[in-house]
């Protein structure tokens, strides 16, 4: 029995001491995050992905490399096809020392509008609009390659960013001959309007050949508009944002698709939000795709920075009899460290 | 054509040291920094902050527009000790300014200059609020904190701009020993063990000079809004300790403390503002710590 709490004590400080010794070799480690997903959903048309699922649970590290370069790693573990895929959504290494420009290589989502640059459990709403998801498919515009932004030097905020990627999204690009790159350009603006009011507006634009050895384009842009009094912004904001997105694929599939979407969001308490969307896929009268028009509602309660429960709804119109009707509650988790979120 | 836009990009790049040689550009975080370097820089420096004087500086956006401000600044005043973890590495990245990058000559770091007051000693986790491991970041309510900050600051100001080093030296001086001045007469219109409430740990630091009391918060933790029960809790511990006085932050709602008010019998409630601009009114820090004698003195 001696030697049992002779053993214990040496075992606790043992622990306290390797403790101590870890906080101090902490500093050299990457920044870990988790942020984790649980959906439970409920369709009376499409059922094919209701009931309660792992959304997904995204896993990310950060750290400087040294005094010239960052790295970031995220990897999503998401349901494809009934099994759980561990998949690398951003692997990039970014430059941190060079004045005006920032440069990156690696791989990374796409600035082709402002939607397509978020991650899932940054999205406004559960799901993403119909024409990210349409036109640029499930994961997104998420390219490899090199990347250059930097600041217009001008009196308002404005950003120019340009990609020079491999080009592998499926359906957009995708040609077989290596030596084929795609091109993504983004302009950003924003301006102050008060110490309260901003207003951003951007444009994008990517090109490339496609899987006929063709040219695809795409063309976005965006329109921003966002109030947070100074005085009592804790407890009332709100947010209109409205984007555009077009494809013109040339090719077998010959097919030109736009669509658009607008959402509102209005912070009524500290923890409460009530938000509206619409959405409106196939603006110009499309071969493959009848137009689809969506309503989605959503209140959100987030007890804390680091967790949300959302409940979202939506009647889908897509051209059939009687239009579908979606019921979304999920809730979201981030644990460990977890970078701000861009504005 | 083509020879004109090559010696137009030359001419622009020739004069970009120029323009950036002017006044220098600095940024603070907080108001009440800003406050600071106007008093030890006077005219000599152009100085803006990015939190407003009636905005809680843990949660500020990263508005693009204060990455173009820190894209032209040669020296930023942060607090440190993690209050602008949430906002001010997004800026710094946006900016693409590497002066202003943590550990270099253009970010000075208030915080690390500060013996911090509620430094937690046991293991804590995010079960426990918004706790700062370094420590409560409010330390410049603290006059005396203010004098100790300001005589680095001095020294980063002359090293950047050593042309004014005698007009921050002169500064310097003036600040401390008017505000000295002031604590003295401060000191003798607070009663000591004077007890309060208050909304957050804001004023920790200001209680700690004046020997004020504070014998509940209205957060149950440190970012977290207060629950029924904990209220029940802290009205009875008002009643108890015979508390005359609620102090609310100007950036939290005071509906909370007006409740307890309702039931504590003889209890004040006063909406503060704890940071410069935070009202009208308080244009420096004097008159910031001025408004928070005020409020507590009887």
């Amino acid at each position: 029995m001696k030697n049992f709490y002779i053993l214990l004590v040496l075992l606790v400080s043992t622990a306290a001491y390797g403790k101590k010794l870890q906080s101090r070799g902490n500093s050299f480690n990457p920044d870990i995050g988790i942020n984790v997903l649980f959906l439970n959903q409920d369709s009376d048309r499409d059922t094919s992905e209701d009931g309660m699922n792992l959304q997904e649970a995204e896993l990310q590290f950060s750290s400087d490399v040294d005094a010239y370069f960052t790295a970031k790693a995220l990897f999503a573990v998401a349901k494809e096809e009934g099994s759980y895929g561990f998949e690398p959504e951003e692997v990039y290494v970014e430059t941190i020392a060079l004045p005006h420009v920032t440069l990156r290589v690696g791989k990374s989502k796409m600035p082709l509008g402002k939607h397509n640059q978020l991650h899932t459990h940054a999205f406004p709403f559960i799901n993403a609009p119909l024409a990210n998801e349409t036109i640029l498919g499930d994961e997104g515009l998420n390219e490899t390659g090199v990347g250059a932004s930097a600041l217009i030097p001008l009196p308002w905020f404005s950003e120019f960013n340009f990609s020079y990627t491999q080009g592998e999204n499926e359906d957009l690009f995708n040609s077989d001959r290596k030596a084929n790159k795609a091109l993504v350009a983004r302009l950003n603006n924003l301006w102050d309007l008060s110490d309260s009011m901003t207003l951003e507006l951007g444009f994008s634009g990517a090109e490339g050949k496609n899987s006929d050895h063709l040219d695809t384009k795409l063309f976005g842009a965006d329109l921003t508009l966002k109030w947070r009094p100074v005085a009592g912004g804790k407890y009332r904001s709100f947010e209109w944002a409205s984007e555009f997105l077009e494809k013109d694929r040339e090719g077998a599939t010959d097919d030109k698709l736009s669509g658009v979407v607008s959402h509102l969001k209005y912070q009524m308490a500290q923890r409460w939000y009530v938000q509206y969307r619409y959405d409106y896929l196939g603006l110009n009268e499309s071969k493959t795709i009848d137009a689809v028009k969506r309503h989605t509602g959503l209140v959100a309660f987030l007890p804390s920075e680091f967790s949300g429960i959302r409940l979202q709804y939506e009647t889908i119109d897509d051209g059939q009899t009687k239009d579908e009707k979606r019921v979304s509650l999920q809730f979201n988790i981030s644990i460990g460290a977890h970078p701000a979120h861009a504005y | 054509m083509r020879k004109n836009i090559k010696l137009f990009v030359v001419i622009f790049f020739c004069l970009l040291p120029i323009y950036s040689h002017a006044k220098l550009k600095v940024l603070t975080t907080t108001n009440n920094l800003k406050s600071l370097v106007e008093l030890i820089a006077g005219d000599k420096v152009d100085v803006e902050s990015f939190s407003k004087g009636t905005q809680d500086p843990h949660y500020i956006e990263a508005k693009p527009s204060y990455m173009v401000k820190a894209s032209r600044a040669d020296l930023l005043v942060s607090i440190g000790l993690e209050l602008e973890v949430g906002w001010l590495p997004l800026i710094l990245r946006g900016s693409r300014n590497p002066r202003l990058r943590e550990g270099e000559e253009g970010h000075f770091i208030a915080g690390n200059l500060i013996e911090t007051l509620e430094k937690p000693t046991a293991t804590f986790s995010r079960a426990d609020g918004d706790v700062h491991p370094e420590g409560n970041p409010h330390f410049l309510l603290d006059p005396l904190n203010a004098i100790k900050i300001a005589e680095k600051l001095k020294f980063k100001l002359a090293k950047l701009d050593p042309e004014n080093t005698s007009v921050y030296e002169k500064n310097f001086k003036k600040f401390t020993s008017d505000l000295t001045l002031r604590v003295k007469q401060w000191k003798k219109r607070i009663k000591v063990g004077t007890k309060v409430i208050t909304y957050h740990k804001t004023l920790t630091y200001f209680y700690h000079r004046f020997g004020i009391i504070n014998i509940a918060l209205l957060e149950p933790k440190p970012g977290v809004p207060p629950s029924a029960r904990h209220i029940l809790g802290v009205m009875k511990k008002a009643k108890t300790e015979g508390v005359k006085l609620a102090i609310v932050e100007n950036y939290f709602d005071p509906t909370v403390a007006n409740r307890v008010a309702k039931d504590v019998i003889g209890l004040k409630v006063k909406v503060v503002p704890v940071s410069v601009n935070g009202e009208p009114k308080i244009l420096n820090l004097f008159d910031l710590y001025e408004s928070l004698i005020t409020s507590v003195e009887e």
